[in-house]
């Protein structure tokens, strides 16, 4: 099964990966068992979160209320018939009502609170040694709030960017720039690293080439 | 406004204040509502889940249906949705069939579709990244120096550049990525805010 399992798996990384020479038949079938795979995996994923949530408590545990969300969620289907496609706002008003409530909760709390709180860095860091303690400006730390103050001034809409403010969100620019680009090298070499690893198996796995 | 889009208008503000409420005042019954909505968007998206195969079922099925061009690819999605599914539901995904076609046909396919990002984000970077600023001169600075300090060929040229890639990455970086964190947050939250109180309807089109 193992030999079998290689032999299609390189079959299909080659299709895939004939992308690269330009869109051919090989590419779009993989690109289709793609697409259907993945439906099919998160069909059985909710299959189960919706058993294992909401019909085994609904018809072992007695938890009646249960078949509420079941009913809700059954009316996205509702949108196939052009009459009650209506219907279909209703479990989108209760998606968007506890994920915007949470999102909103979550948000406050660590995208906001948290990032605050790790930016508030010393500023000064002391080093002790025989000859006595010595206190250093703490560079990196004051990049990074510097960073942090510059770049949210530059998101700063409400006021023109002149004068101290413009000066800052310019600052900000060049930290919006710098971490494009660090973010732009680190995704670059991630791909690489599967790319490599996709390589090693088709050389090392399939073809017996490395060692 | 049509009581078809007041009323979920009026349930959106009502679960999210519901909600709210209960996160902020600590009041035992409200927090566990939360607890209950948390479960419920498990069982409404599950539920939900569906909609995508019946989708891709009535698309596909009427391209093969039709004999489309190139109708063996909607054969072969619809063989491998169903296949998976009856096969996921059947035994189960940690069944060792499940698995197989998990480690042999999934891996491979979505590794290898993310890996050749990299050639299309280099190429279109080629393009995109003409320096013609100094913002951009930085830019590119930082992405080369990132690159070039966690290859082996940056170590080759001079020891101290994965040094310098690694204190972009831990000082500016962070600094930088905060503040788009913080500012893109705030914009989220005036964004969920703009939805519960109904005055974003955009997604009840339809």
């Amino acid at each position: 099964m193992t030999l079998v399992g290689v032999w299609i798996a390189a079959l299909l990384t080659l299709a895939i990966g004939s992308l690269l020479w330009k869109q051919n038949p090989a590419f779009r079938l993989a690109e289709h068992i793609l697409i259907g795979f993945t439906a099919g995996h998160l069909v059985v994923i909710n299959y189960y979160n919706v058993v294992n949530t909401g019909i085994k408590p609904l018809l072992y545990d007695g938890r009646l209320l249960n078949i509420v969300p079941i009913i809700i969620g059954a009316l996205f289907y509702m949108r196939f018939s052009k009459r009650f496609a209506w219907l279909t706002r209703i479990p989108l008003s209760f998606f968007f009502g506890i994920s915007g409530a949470v999102g909103i909760i979550g948000a406050l709390d660590a995208s906001i609170r948290q990032q605050v709180a790790a930016t508030v860095l010393p500023l000064v860091t002391s080093y002790s040694s025989p000859w006595g303690s010595f206190t250093f400006l703490d560079v990196n730390n004051a990049i990074i709030i510097a960073g942090t103050i510059c770049t949210l001034t530059y998101f700063f809409m409400t006021k023109r960017h002149t004068g101290i403010i413009g000066g800052t969100a310019r600052v900000g620019r060049y930290f919006i720039m710098i971490t494009l680009g660090a973010r732009f090298g680190a995704v670059v070499m991630s791909r690489m690293s599967l790319l490599y690893e996709r390589l090693y198996f088709l050389l090392h796995d399939w073809l017996n080439i490395l060692k | 406004m049509g009581t078809r889009r007041l009323i979920p208008i009026i349930i959106t503000a009502t679960i999210a204040g519901i909600i709210f409420v209960g996160a902020f005042s600590g009041f035992g019954p409200l927090v566990m509502f939360m607890g209950v909505g948390m479960k419920w968007m498990v069982i409404i998206g599950g539920v939900a889940a569906g909609l995508g195969a019946v989708n891709l079922t009535q698309i596909h099925g009427r391209d093969f249906l039709r004999r489309r061009k190139e109708w063996w690819n909607s054969l072969a999605l619809l063989v491998v949705m169903f296949g998976t599914i009856v096969i996921g539901i059947a035994f189960s995904p940690t069944h060792v069939i499940y698995r197989w076609l998990f480690d042999w046909v999934f891996t491979p396919l979505t590794t290898t579709m993310v890996s050749l990002l990299a050639f299309f984000i280099a190429s279109a970077s080629f393009r995109a990244f003409r320096i013609r600023s100094l913002e951009a001169g930085v830019l590119v600075g930082a992405a080369f120096l990132v690159i070039l300090g966690r290859s082996a060929i940056g170590t080759e040229i001079w020891s101290g550049i994965p040094v310098i890639g690694a204190w972009i990455m831990d000082v500016p970086n962070v600094g930088g990525s905060r503040g788009i964190l913080l500012g893109a947050s705030l914009g989220g939250i005036a964004v969920f805010l703009r939805v519960i109180l109904g005055i974003e309807r955009g997604h009840f089109v339809g």
